[in-house]
């Protein structure tokens, strides 16, 4: 489903905050939108509210452009409900997109979820980019300027890096890449709220998606 | 009628050579298994009550009940079924009306084998699959008004060489109200004449020729 070169095209120019690494897969941030970011597959999270239906969340408001609004309208007319855990896989993406394809992640009826949900959406999304054949994949996270109730703080974040690292555990698949996209005037500061939750996890937590009875040791390291 | 973690896969499509292909394809895998393949959808709903497959893989174009109606049919009986729409039609008006009758795939036959796998492994997963370039298709014709049964009756009268008056005969209507419908086909389709509305309404799925 997804074009095997895609993880080897890269981001050229694009600028890079490395955050740390699960097992063989390296979270980093990077900037830009989910169009422009070079991956086989994005994640394009989207909760059900129709308050203001065109509104679709930053970073993917330039995916739904290069779709010709196929996502907004997938949405409006029901066929993506954005129900919690919902997803719906798009692919093989037409040029211009830079994307291989799209998975649409359903946040609920307004995005506002707990770590728990958050941390399970992000499982769920990341188990979809395993059996897509993904090895790099790329997320906008919540931003404060997406109108959703829970902008990105360091409790959000150490979620998102746990889900993930549940997908990896429970397909065990070949990702070996996931980035989060943000406008580079938000980077650093996001980058800084998932290098903390990045800490966090390696200091109290490491190992925390390991089946019990298994080695607790070296599955999350930080950068360098 | 589950086992040991296979997903059950049920396959309807009225071509038997193209049923042989897919039914091989999916016999090669190990995490897969065909339980069941007929031709029709009529056989398709009595299958799915003696199998309860974990995905069925259907058709669109077919003798009998087509495929649209198969899928409603078979999510009205059966809320849980998981559905993967396998067909040629790319036009936005046959997905629109297969993913609203329940289906939770759009695949053209035309796709790569590594891509039908891995739509049965999502969809059986709970996920929804559709390709992109239906969903753009979906998406270009956002702000057309979409045509009614009836008009869609008479382009399909029309579609089969009927005249306007052989149309109003037909549908016991007059032979104005029929050129008032296809002048509302023509706008609604942004075509310009009979051939060129009956060329749209094809291409997009709104009418089987």
């Amino acid at each position: 489903m997804i074009d095997k070169a895609g993880s080897e095209r890269g981001a050229p120019g694009a600028q890079t905050i490395a955050i740390g690494r699960c097992r063989d897969c390296l979270f980093d941030m990077v900037a830009g939108d989910l169009a422009t970011v070079r991956a086989d597959v994005a994640v394009a999270a989207l909760c059900a509210q129709r308050a203001d239906p065109a509104f679709l969340g930053t970073g993917i408001e330039a995916l739904d452009g290069v779709l010709q609004g196929a996502l907004a309208r997938l949405r409006a007319d029901g066929i993506f409900s954005g129900a919690w855990g919902e997803t719906l896989c798009l692919s093989p993406l037409p040029a211009p997109a830079k994307v291989g394809g799209v998975i649409m992640l359903g946040m609920g009826p307004t995005g506002r979820n707990t770590t728990g949900k958050i941390r399970r959406a992000l499982r769920i999304a990341a188990s979809q980019a395993a059996r897509m054949g993904a090895s790099h994949a790329t997320f906008a996270p919540p931003l404060p300027d997406m109108r959703l109730p829970r902008p990105t703080d360091v409790a959000t974040a150490r979620a998102m890096l746990l889900g993930v690292a549940d997908g990896l555990e429970r397909i065990g698949c070949g990702l070996k890449r996931w980035s989060f996209v943000a406008p580079a005037s938000q980077m650093d500061a996001l980058a800084r709220q998932f290098a903390m939750a990045m800490r966090r996890i390696v200091e109290h937590e490491d190992g925390a998606t390991i089946k019990a009875g298994t080695t607790r040791k070296g599955i999350w390291q930080t950068p360098g | 009628m589950a086992n040991s973690g296979l997903i059950r896969v049920m396959v309807v499509d009225d071509h038997p050579l193209l049923r042989e292909g897919v039914c091989a394809v999916i016999s090669s895998q190990g995490d897969l298994a065909i339980v069941a393949e007929t031709d029709s959808g009529e056989e398709a709903l009595r299958l799915y009550d003696r199998h309860r497959p974990d995905i069925v893989l259907m058709d669109l174009q077919m003798p009998g009940m087509g495929g649209v109606a198969a899928i409603a049919a078979l999510c009205k009986s059966h809320p849980a079924a998981r559905i993967i729409v396998l067909t040629t039609y790319s036009g936005d008006a046959q997905a629109m009306s297969a993913l609203r009758a329940g289906a939770a795939g759009y695949l053209l036959k035309s796709s790569l084998r590594h891509e039908l796998l891995d739509t049965i492994r999502s969809v059986h997963a709970g996920g929804k699959y559709l390709s992109a370039g239906i969903a753009t298709e979906i998406a270009l014709h956002l702000a057309e008004d979409v045509l009614t049964n009836r008009e869609c009756e008479v382009l399909t009268l029309a579609a089969s060489g009927h005249s306007n008056k052989q149309i109003a005969g037909r549908l016991g209507l007059s032979e104005d109200t029929i050129k008032g419908y296809m002048k509302v086909i023509y706008a609604k389709l942004g075509a310009a004449d009979r051939t060129h509305a009956v060329t749209i309404a094809a291409r997009r799925g709104i009418i089987a020729l």
